[in-house]
């Protein structure tokens, strides 16, 4: 029978191979291109955000009744003086002028001078950046990792105590907000056993260890939210992605397990929860306001509050640039990791 | 193939003790509820050998092979009987221990191929992932070794399948690379899990042929899983009818098939002749 079908069955093959010319020229470079579509889509996406939230954070701070003459001189100034320094500040001109100066020069990296202490805008951010990149970045490795492992023992041990005892422990998390958390750390690891600071800030260069000890407790505070929705939402893609049949397909290959649930499984479970780390970056980055003010850290957020209860406009407009750019770059870098994780998800959009 | 291997003149008699190559005896399965999903099932397979399991959905026959592989749903277990592979005892394998027998030993496929690949993953790679991480091969050698395996299940254009997604694929096609990574390691016994009911009529044809050469060709055993008794009688020597757990009629197919005995295999045996195209045909002639 196998003898007389062979030439049969090759011929067939013919047939049944038919379709794959009008796939062969989308494959070749489908995870490359997915990553590019995930590129241009979000430039798409930034671009005009960035126009947009400029142009209102600029017209809420030039309607305003901020008036940094009348603030800088002072009750004694005269009608004149206050004139003459709106001329110099360029408060006399059209708004439609003012915005174009002000995103040309900032296309040049120049965000204008305080009102009150004339330090370049950009100097203060470049100063204070560090400290909230310090702090955002480092909650957001807390989040990971213990989100991730929370999330991935969590799934492992579905329905079991751990498994719980991991979502009851999330769920008491995400309703603890930052600045509660960060007082109750302070008291316990600040006050009660005192081996972290209570706050403040020290350069990375004076020291890698003394840096991150002021930094774990506002970390921690900032992150625990995130790690705890990182957990949940972790646990419940990896939960659903090891009842796959490709997980099964993976086990029948003799694949080990480890290599099953970090390879096969994770890949395609970690996606909610990666967009949910895309999702909690602005938080991060809203959230240090809070937490600078907690801990006393000189950072953005103590820039921007500062620069608002003064009604320092051109500060208040520069950090806003940065906040947005580092919400814009980061949503953009969370779905580029998504394009290259999931090539197939390229099908659905 | 001098051996015809379409003759089913070899009766379960044949088969020795000593040659065989899986030994189910008195296999029970339980449901978490208690339920009895397979109740005393027993055959044997010998070495190279085929073995069709016919019956409806819920018959208990796929947890039966699932018993063979180790992986049984969530919550449901083997309670009673032996599963034996080559003299091995199943039923005592730790799981770092059944990871040296999936694969390697015990192949298998299913119904639905597209969804146990993974979807993120190119297929090619996923073929070289099991060459290289159970076969210790090195990455161009395991980009070889794939190329040579897809061409020989009848896949033109082998490089560019590598590197395509599941869902880039046809069923079909699908099906082919699955089973180039279910004998990748040369494994001794291929599962088929309905393997071929999703496929057209005529690429079902054509991967049962394939099953076959593979069958012949690399002296596996294999079990036939479906529920369409065409599938199964073409390609097995040996036939068991399963029903509600239990096996109801066993013997070589040839003879299952011209005096079913019992009356579930005989009213299959019935509407597959009532339904098929044959008795269609024949139905027309005797109308005329």
């Amino acid at each position: 029978m196998t003898a007389v079908a062979t030439p049969e069955v090759q011929a067939a093959d013919e047939e049944v191979l038919a379709p794959l010319d009008e796939v062969a020229d989308l494959a070749p470079h489908s995870p490359a291109r997915g990553v590019l579509i995930a590129l241009g889509r979000g430039l798409a996406i930034a671009v005009p955000v960035l126009f947009l939230t400029t142009l209102i954070t600029f017209a809420l701070g030039a309607f305003s009744d901020q008036d940094p003459a009348a603030a800088v001189l002072g009750e004694v100034a005269t009608p004149a003086d206050v004139e003459r320094m709106r001329h110099e500040f360029g408060l006399d001109r059209p708004f439609h002028e003012q915005y174009g100066s002000w995103v040309w020069n900032a296309l040049h990296g120049d965000l204008g001078a305080s009102w009150f202490t004339n330090i370049p805008v950009a100097d203060s951010i470049a100063e204070r950046l560090p400290v909230s990149l310090s702090v955002a970045g480092l909650a957001l490795g807390i989040a990971v990792v213990l989100g991730g492992c929370g999330g991935i023992v969590a799934a492992l041990n579905r329905g079991r105590f751990v498994d719980r005892a991991i979502t009851a422990v999330a769920a008491a998390i995400t309703t603890v907000p930052a600045f509660v958390a960060g007082i109750g750390l302070i008291i316990v690891f600040a006050v009660l056993i005192p081996v972290f600071p209570t706050g403040g800030y020290v350069p990375i260069s004076a020291g890698i260890g003394l840096w991150a000890s002021f930094l774990v407790l506002p970390a921690f505070a900032l992150g625990l939210d995130a790690s705890a929705d990182l957990a949940r939402q972790l646990r419940t893609g990896l939960v659903s992605a090891l009842d796959e049949n490709y997980v099964l397909g993976a086990q029948v290959r003799g694949l080990p397990w480890r290599r099953v649930v970090l390879v096969h499984a994770l890949r395609n479970g970690a996606a909610p929860a990666i967009a949910v780390i895309g999702l909690h970056i602005p938080r991060l980055v809203g959230g240090a306001v809070i937490t600078e003010a907690v801990f006393q850290m000189p950072g953005l957020g103590q820039l921007t509050r500062d620069a608002a209860l003064r009604g320092d406009v051109p500060v208040i407009q520069g950090s806003l640039l940065v906040a947005v750019l580092l919400v814009l770059v980061s949503s953009l870098v969370v779905n580029v990791v998504l394009a290259r994780l999931l090539p197939a998800s390229e099908r659905a959009a | 193939m001098s051996a015809d291997t379409g003759t089913h003149d070899r009766g379960p008699a044949a088969v020795t003790a000593g040659e065989a190559l899986v030994q189910v005896d008195a296999l029970r399965i339980e449901a978490p509820d208690g339920r009895e999903l397979v109740s005393g099932v027993s055959f044997e397979l010998a070495r190279g050998g085929s073995l069709g399991i016919v019956g409806e959905s819920g018959s208990g026959k796929t947890l039966t092979t699932r018993s063979l592989l180790g992986l049984l749903p969530h919550g449901i277990s083997v309670t009673g009987g032996s599963v034996v592979f080559d003299g091995m005892d199943l039923r005592a394998l730790r799981r770092t221990q059944w990871e040296q027998v999936r694969g390697s030993r015990i192949g298998a496929v299913f119904q639905d191929p597209a969804s146990y690949l993974n979807p993120s993953i190119a297929v090619g790679k996923q073929l070289t992932e099991v060459l290289r991480v159970r076969g210790g091969l090195s990455r161009s050698a395991a980009r070889e070794r794939a190329a040579e395996l897809l061409g020989s299940l009848g896949l033109h254009q082998v490089d560019l399948v590598l590197t395509q997604y599941p869902h880039e694929l046809s069923g079909g096609m699908l099906q082919r690379v699955l089973l180039a990574i279910a004998i990748c390691l040369g494994p001794e016994l291929l599962i088929a899990d309905e393997a071929t009911t999703a496929l057209d009529v005529t690429v079902q044809a054509d991967v049962l042929d394939l099953f076959e050469t593979v069958r012949v060709r690399e002296g596996l055993a294999l079990v036939l899983v479906s529920h369409d008794l065409a599938v199964v009688s073409r390609s097995t020597e040996n036939l068991l009818v399963m029903r509600d757990g239990v096996v109801v009629e066993a013997g070589p197919t040839a003879q299952v098939l011209a005096d079913p005995r019992h009356p579930y295999t005989r009213l299959l045996v019935e509407h597959h002749d009532a339904y098929s195209l044959a008795g269609y045909l024949e139905k027309e002639t005797a109308d005329v």
